[in-house]
């Protein structure tokens, strides 16, 4: 088995701490071979840092990149992209894969660890970063999520119109941001699900905090499903 | 800007229409291009979104998304950025992060069983000495 350094970011463990304590659970239950890497730095992530200063960018990823063993497992598709641009700059590195590309190797034993199906419908919404991600190594991320959303009972659907959760113009033109959410929010709408299910901590918190839509994160359901107890009112929502 | 391979762009908008900020009358992507083209001033860079969707779909592979990112770094140069980026900066300087732990998340992280630890002393210096190295503290901090 492939063991991996797992970069948490600072958004989840600031913002989302459940979806860490549900990874977890998750590594736990899988009996998966990946080592926490620790409190960590930014990943100077790709809207906005990024945007700002290329060389402080390349040099702050580059660095955590060096912190790591052969490869590195994201919870944020903000820093799984930030972090895989920078080895790919450089041309060397660790390899950099997200935590929805763990779950998709794993999911015969996923099923295997079924105890609680979800049974809902579920509108599948992976988000920008995480379909770049699987769309530069070939892949795609709504098959991934989808293939997990039914190996833990729930059915998908994949809305249309959906494109984006609007988060990285909330700052620079609030209007046009929540025009782009309205949008999206609509389109789960339009599906008849109960909610919608995202890898993305900045889409989880438009769509669940500032939408007060129903949403879930994959990893969050996937550990639900096999029998991790959460209190989902006390934890769920960002702030 | 050579690398981008600008050249090559067929001017069909396959970007413009599936940027999500050109649908709702933000940035429009082949314009940027066509305008930098022309030697134009690019407009409305940082109404970008960084999702990656112009770079996924162009038919002959410009990193649409890259560019305007590129773009935005020289804008960066000349102080040329919106208020929220530069709070933003600030609070990387401070904290090493975008989003630090607070109050809120100490209290939710211990019931959820979670460590609260800082970050280590090798790495502050580190990310630090980096920040100062690249002038990020005096282009933001004035």
């Amino acid at each position: 088995m492939t063991s991996y350094s797992l970069y948490r970011g600072c958004t989840i463990p600031a913002r989302l701490p459940f979806i860490e304590a549900a990874t977890k659970y998750t590594i736990d239950k899988l009996s998966l071979d990946i080592v926490d890497m620790g409190e960590c730095v930014c990943c100077m992530e790709p809207t906005g840092l990024k945007s700002l200063n290329h060389n402080v960018w390349y040099n702050v990823s580059s660095y955590i990149c060096s912190k790591a063993n052969e490869n590195i497992v994201t919870l944020c598709d903000g820093c799984s992209i930030s972090l895989s641009e920078s080895v790919k700059e450089s041309g060397h590195g660790p390899s950099i894969i997200s935590f929805l590309e763990i779950l998709q190797d794993n999911i015969n034993r996923i099923i295997e660890k079924v105890v609680r199906p979800v049974e809902l419908k579920l509108a599948v919404f992976p988000g920008c970063h995480c379909e770049a991600i699987f769309s530069k190594k070939g892949k795609n991320a709504n098959k991934a999520m989808s293939d997990i959303v039914k190996a833990i009972g729930g059915i998908p659907i994949i809305p249309k119109g959906a494109n984006c959760c609007g988060n990285g113009l909330s700052l620079i033109d609030n209007k046009i941001s929540k025009s782009i959410l309205s949008e999206s929010i609509e389109s789960f709408k339009s599906t008849e699900a109960s909610a919608v299910v995202t890898s993305c901590p900045f889409c989880f918190i438009q769509f669940d905090t500032v939408a007060r839509f129903r949403t879930y994160n994959i990893i969050e359901l996937t550990a639900i499903a096999m029998g991790w107890n959460i209190d989902i009112e006390k934890f769920h929502r960002g702030k | 800007m050579s690398d981008f391979g600008l050249d090559t762009c067929l001017d069909c908008g396959t970007c413009t229409e599936n940027c999500p900020s050109a649908r709702h009358g933000g940035i429009v992507p082949n314009l940027i291009i066509k305008n930098i083209s022309e030697g134009k001033p690019p407009e409305h860079i940082w109404k970008c979104l960084q999702c990656y969707r112009c770079s996924m779909v162009c038919p002959v592979n410009i990193d649409v998304c890259g560019l305007i990112c590129h773009l935005k770094n020289l804008a960066a140069t000349n102080n040329d950025i919106p208020e929220c980026f530069k709070r933003l900066s600030i609070q990387m300087f401070k904290d090493l992060k975008m989003n630090p732990i607070d109050k809120r998340a100490i209290r939710q992280r211990t019931d959820l069983g979670l460590s609260v630890s800082e970050i280590s002393e090798e790495d502050k210096k580190i990310i630090s000495s980096i920040l100062r190295e690249a002038g990020f503290d005096k282009l933001f901090i004035v």
